[in-house]
C-alpha cells in the first residue's frame, strides 16, 4: 500500500459526490483528517439536489478514519515563510488550511490530497511537491476509473505544483523549521 | 521561539483581543463550546498550548486574521464614527467585523495587484464652505463632475467604490447604529446597516461619504461622535449633502412640472417620484422646501397627519421585501473571484471572505457563474511576459 493521506474537506466531498468515499476508506484501511477539517460541518449534495450531512463520527470510533491536530507553532512558521513572498505570489490561507499543512510538515510520510489550489502551491513552495497527490491519483491507485471533473485530476494538480515552483524561482525562499 | 514562551505570547494576544471586545470569558467559551471558562483561561495565561481547531474557532468569534495571532503583525489604531450609535457591548464587535473585512478587502486590492485607489482624497472640502449653501453647491458639483446622473441613488455605489475607492460594508446593525464611516491604512470605508429600508441604505451612503470628504476638515471628532445630538451642525449638513446628491434640482423639479394639476400634486404622484428617486418620501418631500417648490409648514402638517406616511409604507412593501442585500460589494466578490481563479486565496479562505460554509462554496461559485473548468488552458504558442 502506498503512503498514507491526509484529505482535505473538498476531497471529503467529492468522495461522498461520486460515491467512492466508502471504497477509499476500504482499500485503504485508515485514512487521516485534520481536526479542523473533522469538525467542520461537511455535507453534500445528492445528484437530485439534496443535501446530505457527512457524519465522520462512526468512522473514528472505528478507527478507519484517524483525526489529527496540527501544531500552532508549525503553523506560525508556514505564515512567516509564506509572508516572505510577495503579497501578489504568496497564497492566502484559512487556518484550517495551515493545519493540515503543519500536519505535512510535521510528518515523514503522509500525503496531503486536496483539490485546492493555494494550498497545492504553497506545498511546491516548501519544496513538498512530493508529499501532494490529486483525487485522480488517490482513486486510481485503488484500480478505480472515473471521468472526473478537470479539478479534481492530475493535470490540474501538476499545474498548481508548478504554478508554485514558478513563485519560488521568482522568489527563491527556504522554508525551515 | 521556545514553546512555553510561544505559547504564553499566544495566549496573551488572545486575552488582548477578548478584552478590547469586551467580551467575557464566559462568553467566549459558550462560544466555543468548552463546559467551563477554565479552559480559556488556561489558554490565555500560557498553561495550556491551544489547538489548531481552536485558533481556527477563535479567529472567527474575534473577527480577526490568524496572521495577527501568529505573526507579530501591529494594527494602528483607526476611529469610527458612527450615527446613531447604541451603548450595546455588540458595538466594538460590530465595529471589528468592519475592520475585519476593510482589512481583507484592502489586501484583496493588493493581491490583485491594483494601486490603492483614493480619489476621494484629491476631494478637496475647502473650510469655508462648511455651511449650508457651500454644502449644496458641493453636492450640486458632484452630481455633474462625477457622473453621478439624473438618479444618483442608482450609481451611488458604484461611483463611490469604482472611482473614488471607497469601501461599502452592509452589516446587520439592528440595535447598534445605522451606519459609520473610517478613514485607516485600507483607505476610507462605510458601514450600513443592511436591515434597512434601501432608500434609507443610499441616503446613510450619502450622508456618510459627506464625513469621509470633511474628514481632515472636522476637528471635533469627540464631537461628531455624539451624532445621536440632532442639534450637531456637521449631522445637518451631512443631511443636507445626502438630501442635494440624492435629489439633484434640475431633474427633481422636471418629475414635479410632469404631474402639476391646478398647482398640487397628488399624495400618490409624490411617492411615485421618490420611489422612482429611491428615496424617503419624507425626505423628498423636504428637498422639495428646500428647492422652495413647497411649503414647509403645508409638509410638516402632512407628514405629522400620517396619512402619507401609512400609503408610503403600503406602496414601498414590494421594494422593501423584493431586495436582499448583500454583505459585500461586487467588487469585493469579483476581487475575491480573481484572486481565488490565480490561487492567490484558499477555498478555505475564500468561503470566509465570501461569508459562506466551505461546503456551501460551489453552490455560490456557481451562483455567480464562476466555474474552474474555466481556468483549463488552450496551448497558445505566444511566449509569457513573465
Amino acid at each position: 500500500m502506498s503512503a498514507p493521506f491526509l484529505l482535505d474537506a473538498d476531497i471529503v466531498i467529492g468522495l461522498h459526490e461520486l460515491g467512492l468515499w466508502n471504497s477509499i476508506v476500504g482499500h485503504y484501511g485508515k485514512i487521516f483528517l485534520s481536526e479542523t477539517v473533522y469538525k467542520e460541518p461537511l455535507f453534500y449534495y445528492s445528484p437530485t439536489n439534496q443535501k446530505i450531512p457527512i457524519n465522520l463520527a462512526p468512522l473514528v470510533k472505528k478507527e478507519q478514519v484517524k483525526v489529527l491536530e496540527g501544531k500552532i507553532i508549525i503553523e506560525s512558521k508556514i505564515l512567516e515563510f509564506l509572508n516572505r513572498f510577495d503579497i501578489t505570489e504568496g497564497p492566502w490561507l484559512h487556518s484550517g488550511e495551515l493545519e493540515s499543512l503543519a500536519i505535512i510538515v510535521d510528518s515523514q510520510d503522509l500525503r496531503f490530497c486536496t483539490v485546492d489550489k493555494g494550498p497545492i502551491i504553497t506545498l511546491s513552495m516548501m519544496k513538498l511537491d512530493n508529499r501532494g497527490i490529486s483525487l485522480e491519483e488517490l482513486i486510481c491507485n485503488c484500480g478505480i476509473r472515473r471521468k472526473l471533473e478537470y479539478k479534481h485530476t492530475k493535470k490540474y494538480f501538476g499545474k498548481y505544483i508548478t504554478e508554485g515552483k514558478f513563485r519560488l524561482i521568482s522568489n527563491p525562499q527556504d522554508f525551515q523549521l | 521561539m521556545k514553546k512555553g514562551k510561544f505559547n504564553k505570547e499566544i495566549g496573551r494576544k488572545l486575552r488582548t483581543i477578548r478584552e478590547k471586545l469586551g467580551m467575557t470569558l464566559e462568553q467566549v467559551s459558550e462560544l466555543m463550546g468548552f463546559s467551563n471558562y477554565q479552559t480559556l483561561l488556561n489558554i490565555e495565561s500560557g498553561k495550556r498550548p491551544i489547538r489548531a481547531q481552536e485558533l481556527s474557532s477563535l479567529v472567527k468569534i474575534y473577527c480577526v486574521d490568524v496572521e495577527s495571532i501568529l505573526l507579530n503583525k501591529k494594527e494602528k489604531p483607526v476611529t469610527v464614527l458612527w450615527r446613531n450609535r447604541n451603548e450595546a457591548q455588540e458595538v466594538k464587535q460590530r465595529e471589528q467585523e468592519f475592520m475585519k473585512i476593510c482589512g481583507d478587502y484592502d489586501l484583496l486590492e493588493k493581491k490583485c495587484g491594483l494601486e490603492p485607489n483614493e480619489e476621494y482624497k484629491t476631494i478637496r472640502f475647502d473650510r469655508g464652505k462648511l455651511n449650508y449653501d457651500g454644502v449644496k453647491k458641493t453636492a450640486d458639483m458632484f452630481v455633474k463632475g462625477y457622473g453621478f446622473g439624473d438618479m444618483p441613488s442608482y450609481s451611488i455605489e458604484k461611483i463611490l467604490e469604482e472611482n473614488l475607492g471607497i469601501k461599502i460594508i452592509y452589516l446587520d446593525l439592528v440595535g447598534i447604529g445605522s451606519a459609520a464611516s473610517t478613514i485607516g491604512e485600507f483607505g476610507a470605508a462605510i458601514l450600513v446597516n443592511k436591515r434597512e429600508a434601501p432608500w434609507r441604505i443610499k441616503f446613510n451612503i450619502a450622508h456618510e461619504f459627506f464625513h469621509i470628504i470633511t474628514w481632515d476638515i472636522v476637528e471635533d471628532k469627540e464631537g461628531i461622535r455624539c451624532r445621536e445630538n440632532e442639534d450637531n451642525i456637521i449631522e445637518k449638513l451631512a443631511n443636507c449633502f445626502a438630501s442635494c446628491l440624492l435629489l439633484p434640482e434640475k431633474p427633481i423639479i422636471e418629475e414635479v412640472r410632469k404631474r402639476v394639476k391646478d398647482n398640487g400634486i397628488s399624495f400618490y404622484d409624490y411617492i411615485y417620484i421618490a420611489r422612482k428617486f429611491s428615496v424617503s418620501t419624507e425626505a423628498f418631500l423636504w428637498r422639495l422646501v428646500d428647492l422652495g417648490i413647497c411649503d414647509a409648514s403645508e409638509i410638516k402638517e402632512s407628514l405629522e397627519e400620517g396619512i402619507i406616511k401609512s400609503l408610503d409604507k403600503e406602496q414601498r412593501r414590494v421594494d422593501w421585501q423584493s431586495v436582499e442585500v448583500p454583505i459585500i460589494s461586487e467588487r469585493y466578490i469579483y476581487l475575491a473571484l480573481k484572486c481565488f481563479g490565480k490561487g492567490l486565496i484558499s477555498k478555505g479562505k475564500l468561503a470566509e471572505l465570501l461569508r459562506v460554509e466551505r461546503a456551501e462554496l460551489p453552490k455560490l461559485l456557481e451562483s455567480y457563474g464562476y466555474n474552474e473548468e474555466g481556468e483549463r488552458d488552450i496551448v497558445c504558442t505566444v511566449s509569457s511576459r513573465r
